[in-house]
């Protein structure tokens, strides 16, 4: 469902994405973890579109990326890691802009919008984006994005901003898409999202993988039988400083 | 749920018709959105010009003015090719005259505010007094002989006009000074509404994250481009209307337009216009800059293109700087639609063409390079 093959973004000398390779299945929720700078969000930006890749190759749904691109864009669903949109526009308009540009079938779409907004208690549609704060952009961000029930979503920080009735929420509903078919890509900096909802991870650091599976799989790797999601992650990325600055603090 | 979906402003078709258009239309209808409630977008094209027309026509023009300067001249005529000339001539008087001489002599007793001699009809001569040398009303004098003349001429023999060497440097062709300052006011608006609105809507939505949240949709970046410019060509035509109507119910402006050709020229240019804007932020890259420079291009653009004041103002050193302005030319084709100024057709259509096509053709660059080059930022 996504493929991405030696994925590689440099930036002049620096290479913030380094030889990627991905391979997530349809119905599956896959967690993208990593430290601040690791590479996770130019990762989502060339997966969809936003970035262009220095080398490497990525297929959605089958199809080769690059050269399919606007049809496989009108499949995706982005929810971005800040969300940006029209400041000017009213919510109610937003959506309608959503509708169109990516062809929706209206009356269907609109009705599933109007099961989310009740879901995520959204009723100040008729304001001007602008006045919003970045919870209540984000609610609408994610739900313009799930009413389209798009077969592949990219989630970056989905959950930044969100109450916690509004995060618990969108845990069940990106379950409940996962049943029905639906391939999910998340990046959270919440390991216990991650550790309950995905199936499996992988954890990027300075643009390399250094590991991918299931949490069964992460703790081989990580050498430790047992442990949280936290304990594997700070295993694989740290290097041992945080015992140091902890103890000199 | 308390929203109310009545309140959009949809464009609905039926599933499968027009699907191009509808995602097109639907972009244009977020663009028009976002610009009107944009307060310092309406504002800059909308009422800044507004502001100018007001400032400049309350200090300088009087309704009273415009007609008193009607009646102020006097001609003196003569020659062998002068049959039906004086309406070339209308409002100012006409005199005319069987001999040079007595012409000369009432140009010397200042009888005349200047006398013409046709040699052919398309040939003149230009008589004034030495003393009639008060820079404004001497070249007043000789822009209404210039008009006239041309004309006169131009049903006749177009190609070969020539205007005595005597005129040289008396300047372009008006009518009333508030004919001659709204075509100035409506340059400065196409101007202002093209060039800054772009570098404004690229700008603002570069920094507020739109391009790179448009990147991630189906839509084409040419789709974004072309529907942000018709909603500024659109702005820019309201923002004409309001200065055309104001202009005429409060400075008594009397021009004669060809509506179709106004019209042609507002769209045309326009889109010259943002073609340019385009040109100086891929020049500049950054908005700040790119707004800095195109203020300076303004002022430049405000003093040497015969806007407020002719070309011929200015020391001949410096005249050459119009010739490369867009907005020089820009002033001509509106006073050529406007009734007070002629111009070859071809001339005509050649800077409307120059306009279209070099603004398409930026504005594609503009898609190309500046909303795609967001594909290769990292933050």
């Amino acid at each position: 469902m996504i493929k991405a093959v030696n994925l590689t973004k440099k930036f002049g000398d620096f290479k913030a994405v380094d030889n990627v390779n991905l391979n997530i299945k349809s119905g599956e929720i896959y967690g993208f973890l990593g430290p601040n700078g690791a590479g996770k969000t130019t990762t989502i930006r060339m997966l969809t579109g936003s970035l262009n890749k220095t080398s490497g190759d990525i297929f959605i749904l089958d199809k080769d990326f690059s050269k399919n691109e606007i049809l496989l864009k009108s499949q995706l669903g982005v929810v971005p890691d800040e969300p940006k949109m029209y400041e000017n526009l009213k919510g109610t308009e937003y959506i309608e802009f959503i509708i169109g540009i990516y062809k929706c079938n209206r009356d269907e779409t609109l009705k599933r919008f109007k099961e989310l907004c009740e879901a995520f208690d959204i009723d100040y549609l008729n304001n001007y984006i602008g006045d919003y704060s970045h919870g209540m952009k984000q609610k609408l961000m994610v739900t313009s994005v799930l009413m389209r029930r798009p077969k592949v979503i990219f989630l970056d920080e989905p959950t930044v901003g969100l109450d916690a009735r509004s995060a618990k929420i969108l845990k069940n509903l990106l379950e409940k898409y996962k049943s029905e078919g639906s391939t999910i890509f998340l990046t959270t900096h919440i390991l216990e999202i991650a550790e309950k909802m995905c199936d499996r991870i992988s954890i990027i650091s300075n643009g390399k993988i250094l590991a991918e599976g299931n949490m069964e799989e992460l703790r081989n790797m990580a050498n430790k039988e047992s442990g949280t999601l936290e304990d594997i992650f700070l295993e694989l990325t740290d290097s041992g400083e945080l015992d140091d600055i902890i103890e000199e603090l | 749920m308390v929203f109310c979906w009545n309140n959009c402003f949809l464009l609905q078709f039926e599933e499968g018709e027009g699907m191009m258009n509808k995602r097109f239309l639907n972009l244009i209808s977020v663009f028009i959105k976002e610009t009107f409630r944009d307060k310092l977008d309406v504002f800059f094209t909308l009422f800044f010009p507004v502001f100018f027309l007001i400032i400049f026509g309350t200090i300088f023009i009087s309704p009273q003015d415009s007609v008193e300067k009607e009646r102020l001249y006097v001609f003196g005529i003569y020659g062998n090719y002068i049959e039906d000339v004086e309406k070339y001539f209308e409002p100012h008087e006409v005199i005319f005259y069987e001999s040079l001489e007595t012409l000369k002599n009432d140009i010397e007793s200042r009888k005349l505010s200047s006398g013409i001699e046709f040699i052919e009809k398309n040939d003149v001569k230009v008589y004034s007094n030495e003393s009639f040398n008060e820079a404004r009303e001497s070249i007043n004098v000789g822009m209404v002989i210039e008009n006239a003349v041309k004309k006169y001429a131009i049903g006749a023999k177009r190609d070969y006009f020539n205007v005595n060497n005597q005129l040289e440097g008396l300047g372009r062709v008006v009518g009333t000074d508030i004919d001659y300052l709204l075509t100035g006011v409506l340059s400065l608006s196409i101007l202002s509404g093209g060039m800054f609105s772009i570098i404004g809507v690229f700008g603002r939505y570069k920094r507020e994250g739109i391009i790179k949240r448009f990147m991630v949709t189906p839509a084409k970046p040419w789709e974004f481009v072309v529907s942000s410019s018709f909603t500024k060509v659109l702005l820019n035509l309201v923002s004409i209307f309001i200065i055309v109507l104001l202009a005429r119910l409060f400075f008594n402006a009397n021009l004669d337009f060809n509506w179709i050709t106004f019209l042609l020229v507002c769209i045309s240019s326009t889109i010259g216009m943002m073609g340019l804007g385009v040109l100086i932020l891929i020049i500049f890259k950054k908005t700040e800059a790119s707004y800095t420079a195109s203020s300076v291009l303004y002022t430049i653009m405000t003093f040497f293109s015969g806007i407020y004041f002719p070309v011929q103002f200015l020391p001949s050193q410096v005249r050459w700087i119009s010739h490369i302005l867009p907005v020089t030319y820009l002033t001509d084709v509106l006073r050529y639609v406007s009734g007070i100024e002629d111009m070859s057709f071809i001339k005509f259509i050649t800077i409307n063409l120059v306009f279209i096509f070099a603004g398409i053709i930026l504005l594609y660059t503009a898609s190309k390079i500046y909303v795609t080059s967001e594909k290769n930022i990292t933050t």
